[in-house]
């Protein structure tokens, strides 16, 4: 019997508000159809957490009240999530989940909310001008459609490092003046894109094709640690 | 009344007089035109009457049309709102439309749209605030659901001596310390012990020290009886409660409501919450409760947003989805048809329907047994999106028929192999589709309550 790849879905009963939970489910059906079962964990306040045991890790978006709950709780993964990003593993987050990979992000009251530290971005809220609609970018998977809507404007601190996931045709994206979609580091996908974005099956193949790969070397390392045990 | 009132109320009289005899119904325009004259013309007219402003994300429609059959009972002269007419200058069209019998207050009993509480509740003054719930809701133009409630509450804010009626299942109408008198309604159902909501729900948080909710039972999304096991926090005590639901079919629902056994003609767990918080609203107002048991069960079937349609001696049944807490609380309901069904979903992306189509995955499509359907059918404006949708669910591919768009969508409701059809379809994808099928001349058994 084939050992289940295994999703963490940090926060799922928190960071589930914009239908991105689809992202979960498209990746499901698709690896189910490769003859892959999966199964779902809900990492969420309070609960142990290690990285290195799962195959993806999956963060979505939340509402204000509710990210600011997880930004206090989310210190506590800091370093596995480090580990496992720098790793080359695979990693998909959308909009807060984006966000947190960064140093801060600084609500339309001035409130600032300091995030994960792991990723050299930023981003600055502006309540009264939120990006909202469809959009049209080209990808590394090739072109895709999705749905924005963020008050929040995320800004690359070390562009060499990283790298936008697309490129807008339409719509906005990570801010109103880079024409830029989301960022690119190593297998970690950030996106401001909801719809869920995977409905694009190019990039949902993409990455089934980076957890399949992984999750073989998870097995295999596993295995060669019994062994040398 | 100022002069300008009178002469502005006259003039938005006139235009309802015209548009109504001329041409087909009343719409806002008259009370766009009062507004515009006259900015404290609602004030005026809503002096001969006591106010009760029902709101919140769902439920709003059907609440009001039950609470004006209970209250029918003991005050003859009601005036409310039709649905669609849930805004300021709707509401101030249907006060000029209506006309006020005798030298004693009427009531006034108005659905009204979450963002426009504030707006109304300045003029009418209301004596009761009922709020039915607040879920994520076409977040594109409502935004989320702290931000909604807030909205609500700039209302509740002008009217401090007001009864707020609220749903006590629903822990954000226990977040905040207000003022006024507060009456709850909810299930008093037995403990299933100690569980938490499903992972896909909103508003689980504690709103006192931000842990998670947990329930002794869990009726439906975030409602039911919720303690935080770090702090304390708990449901409050409740006034009128639900002890039991004994039936719950897509036609019927049977249920013991405050101690009386009570039967609906209309299924779903969200149409029992909004038949008690009908019965609470005439408790309050003083009508018994055998009497409004009575007057809500009937044998009269009691329409929610969804109508039947026979077609070529096909039922139809259309119910209208517009967010996902409301998707799955019919999902449910359609699971508990005890005969064959096919199933239809269609799905536009206008400004009425929410632009974002994004909610449809946070909806359990998963929990259908699609292979039992004699047939499945994708289609409207995003048909790619749903016709995904419904594949990850669980649709086999060659099961599944794709219509481009809602006038496509009929012909093959028409060839379902089987009688009966559900067709769950967004708002302009409803009145595509009503449309479509009048124009074939195919006949609405009844129309959305009034």
């Amino acid at each position: 019997m084939a050992e289940p790849i295994k999703i963490a879905y940090l926060y799922e009963d928190l960071m589930n508000t914009y239908g991105d939970s689809g992202d979960v489910k498209i990746l499901r059906y698709l690896l189910k159809e490769r003859g892959d079962a999966t199964t779902v964990t809900n990492v969420s306040l309070g609960d142990d957490f290690d990285a290195n045991d799962y195959d993806f890790l999956f963060f979505g978006g939340g509402q204000d009240f509710e990210q600011t709950v997880v930004a206090k709780d989310l210190q506590r993964h800091r370093e596995t999530i480090k580990d496992y990003i720098e790793a080359g593993k695979p990693m998909l987050c959308i909009c807060g989940g984006y966000q947190f990979l960064g140093t801060y992000y600084k609500m339309s009251d001035g409130t600032v909310i300091q995030c994960l530290n792991i990723l050299p971005l930023h981003t600055i809220f502006k309540a009264d001008a939120r990006m909202i609609g469809d959009t049209k970018f080209v990808t590394q998977f090739g072109p895709a459609q999705a749905f924005e809507n963020h008050s929040g404007r995320t800004y690359f601190d070390d562009k060499e490092k990283l790298k936008p996931f697309g490129t807008m045709i339409e719509g906005y994206g990570n801010n109103p003046e880079d024409h830029t979609e989301g960022m690119r580091y190593k297998n970690v996908i950030g996106s401001y894109s909801h719809g869920p974005l995977l409905k694009n099956l190019n990039i949902a193949n993409g990455i089934a094709d980076q957890i399949v790969k992984n999750h073989q070397a998870r097995l295999a390392s596993e295995k060669n640690a019994a062994v040398t045990a | 009344m100022s002069i300008r009132d009178k002469f502005a109320i006259t003039v938005g009289k006139s235009a309802h007089w015209f548009l109504h005899t001329f041409r087909n119904g009343g719409s806002s325009f008259p009370g766009k035109l009062a507004d515009r004259l006259a900015p404290n013309a609602l004030a005026a007219l809503g002096k001969d009457y006591d106010t009760i402003i029902i709101t919140g994300t769902n439920g709003k429609t059907l609440t009001t049309a039950l609470t004006v059959k209970a209250l029918r009972q003991k005050y003859p002269d009601i005036l409310s709102n039709p649905t669609g007419s849930n805004m300021f200058q709707g509401i101030l069209t249907v006060f000029m439309a209506h006309r006020h019998h005798g030298s004693e207050k009427g009531l006034a009993v108005l659905e009204v749209d979450e963002a426009n509480v504030a707006h109304v509740a300045a003029q009418l003054h209301p004596k009761m605030f009922v709020m039915t719930n607040i879920f994520r809701d076409q977040m594109d133009r409502y935004g989320e659901i702290y931000t909604t409630y807030d909205k609500i509450l700039a209302g509740v804010k002008l009217a401090p001596e007001a009864t707020i009626v609220a749903n006590g299942d629903a822990p954000i109408f226990n977040s905040k310390d207000l003022p006024n008198p507060k009456v709850y309604y909810g299930f008093n159902l037995p403990s299933e012990g100690d569980t938490r909501a499903d992972v896909n729900t909103d508003g689980v948080l504690c709103p006192v020290c931000d842990h998670i909710l947990h329930y002794h039972f869990n009726t439906y999304a975030n409602l039911g009886d919720y303690f935080c096991p770090h702090c304390g926090f708990h449901r409050p005590d409740l006034k009128y409660t639900v002890n039991a639901v004994n039936t719950l079919l897509p036609t019927k629902s049977q249920f013991d409501l405050d101690g009386h056994p009570a039967t609906i003609n209309i299924g779903g767990m969200y149409n029992i919450y909004n038949t008690l918080a009908a019965y609470t609203v005439a408790r309050e107002f003083g009508v018994a409760g055998d009497t409004i048991v009575d007057a809500l069960a009937g044998d009269e079937t009691v329409f929610g947003r969804q109508e039947v349609i026979t077609v070529d001696g096909k039922q139809v049944t259309i119910i209208l989805v517009k967010n996902p807490v409301g998707l799955n609380q019919v999902l449910t309901m359609i699971k508990n048809d005890p005969q064959p069904y096919s199933l239809a979903v269609l799905l536009n992306s206008n400004y009425a329907d929410g632009i974002d189509t994004s909610w449809i995955w946070d909806g359990k499509f998963e929990d259908l047994d699609y292979a039992a359907m004699p047939a499945v059918i994708a289609g409207g404006h995003r048909h790619k999106d749903i016709a995904l949708r419904l594949k990850v669910a669980g649709v086999a591919d060659d099961h599944l028929q794709v219509a481009d768009n809602v006038t496509d969508a009929i012909p093959l409701i028409k060839a379902i192999p089987n009688d009966r059809i559900y067709v769950l379809a967004t708002y302009t994808a409803m009145l595509a589709l009503r449309k479509a099928l009048a124009d074939q001349n195919y006949v609405t058994q009844k129309l959305v309550n009034k």
